[in-house]
């Protein structure tokens, strides 16, 4: 199913430019959980924005960036894996607005064409969480640890919004997965609510009243750990909590991309997962 | 979304702007400005594309909200992305990035080459003034 002819399944780790520049360990841990499970990683030999940082709303050659590093996977024969919502949503949308736009069409080819380029518009895409949904199985043999603590999950909206361009997976697909390598989860009230990150670039306390308010949420509902795996809301979520609770730190929750979490259950030490809250990590 | 044109939103009871996190909290949505002739932020959206999940009439809410971005000025953080992003091809700019990733066991990354980038974007007549900078 997963390995033609013996072959190794290719991708492609795309960051984005949020977890590029700031979330290393979410990276790192998504590349070790990904080659654990048999993925071969292919390198882009350049990286450029996905456009999510432009949209229509700024241009219309948003679109070039993206199926420029599309065709580079094309060219590898590799798919592409992001770790962003907003990355995930805007390469779809790309793939969806060239089946269908040949105005679109052409006027990419074009832009592409100059670089000795070129895109069919086939390259699968998926977030992280919904490649290690499908690995489930796999990801059950690895499990090496009990974890004590309880964590709040969520998913970025752009994986799961809009219909016409989300993959297959819903909101509970990753709870029930988690509930079943053994992860305890939390119900907790907001927890199909935006973390509001892009509104940090707009009104940053309204963004932080939002972020604030999910991860309050979370944390009254009993969780220990808030795991969350998108560039935009692991800067929200986690890098804001020193604003957030500046007169309250005790309050301050953990947060785990979804690949560390994994690796915790794989047995990899706190360290090589950079890690760094030894009173939820008390394995004993 | 290239989808039926011909669906016109009738200001049915405005189930989007109900669904929308920053009309909810009494602040300017994009929304407003679509739906009725109200005051408008074109800007004030977190991209959570909820409008879109719940709208009846399947109105292509994502191009009109991008359409009326073009009208109105960009945040400054935004602006700022935008910026990045015609200089180096990412949004944020981190100096000794892959020292960093280095620690990390990341292999470097090379930004895309400038007249890569160039070509990518400079291929259209910009639509509105918003898109003379890349
Ligand atoms: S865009 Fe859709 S949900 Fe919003 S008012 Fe119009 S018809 Fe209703
Ligand atoms: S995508 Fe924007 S306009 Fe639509 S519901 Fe979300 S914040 Fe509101």
């Amino acid at each position: 199913m997963f390995f033609l002819r013996g072959e190794k399944l290719k991708i492609i780790v795309f960051p984005g430019c949020m977890v590029l520049a700031r979330f290393h360990e979410y990276e790192m841990a998504s590349t070790m959980i990904l080659k654990q499970l048999g993925y071969e990683i292919i390198e882009l030999p350049e990286f450029c924005c996905c456009g999510a940082s432009l949209m229509p709303g700024v241009t219309d050659n948003w679109i070039n960036l993206s199926a420029h590093t599309l065709a580079l996977a094309e060219k590898y024969g590799a798919e592409i894996v992001t770790l962003c919502g907003s990355c995930t949503g805007n390469f779809r949308r790309t793939n969806h607005y060239l089946s269908r736009d040949p105005e679109v069409r052409d006027r990419t080819r074009s832009a592409l064409d100059k670089l000795d380029l070129s895109y069919e518009g086939d390259v699968k895409v998926r977030h992280i969480i919904e490649v290690l949904i499908d690995r489930q199985e796999d990801i059950r043999k690895r499990v090496r640890r009990h974890l004590k603590f309880k964590v709040a999950v969520t998913c970025p909206c752009q994986i799961l919004r809009p219909k016409e361009i989300s993959g297959t997976i819903t909101h509970q697909d990753l709870q029930i997965m988690l509930e079943s390598l053994g992860v305890q989860t939390v119900v907790y009230p907001q927890q199909y609510e935006c973390c509001g990150a892009t509104a940090l670039l707009f009104d940053e306390q309204f963004g932080i009243d939002k972020g604030m308010s999910k991860l309050e949420s979370a944390r009254t509902h009993g969780a220990d750990v808030f795991c969350t795996s998108c560039g935009n809301c692991l800067y929200q979520m986690d890098r804001y909590q020193n604003k957030m609770y500046q007169n309250n730190p005790g309050c301050k929750i953990p947060v785990f991309s979804l690949p560390q979490l994994i690796g915790l259950l794989f047995g990899y030490s706190k360290e090589s997962l950079h890690l760094e809250y030894p009173e939820v990590l008390n394995f004993g | 979304m290239v989808k039926n044109s011909k669906n016109e939103c009738d200001q049915c009871p405005q189930i989007c702007l109900e669904a929308c996190m920053v009309a909810r909290s009494g602040k300017p949505s994009v929304l407003a400005g679509l739906t009725a002739d109200a005051p408008t932020g074109a800007w004030h959206c977190v991209n959570c594309w909820k409008c879109i999940e719940v709208c009846p009439r399947d109105i292509d809410i994502y191009s009109l909200m991008m359409a009326r971005r073009r009208l109105e000025d960009m945040p400054e953080l935004v602006e700022k992305s935008v910026d990045n992003i015609s200089r180096t091809g990412c949004s944020i700019i981190v100096r000794g990035l892959n020292q960093i990733r280095e620690m990390y066991g990341l292999k470097p990354v090379r930004l895309i080459e400038e007249q890569k980038k160039k070509i990518l974007l400079e291929n259209e007549s910009p639509p509105s003034g918003k898109t003379e900078k890349v």
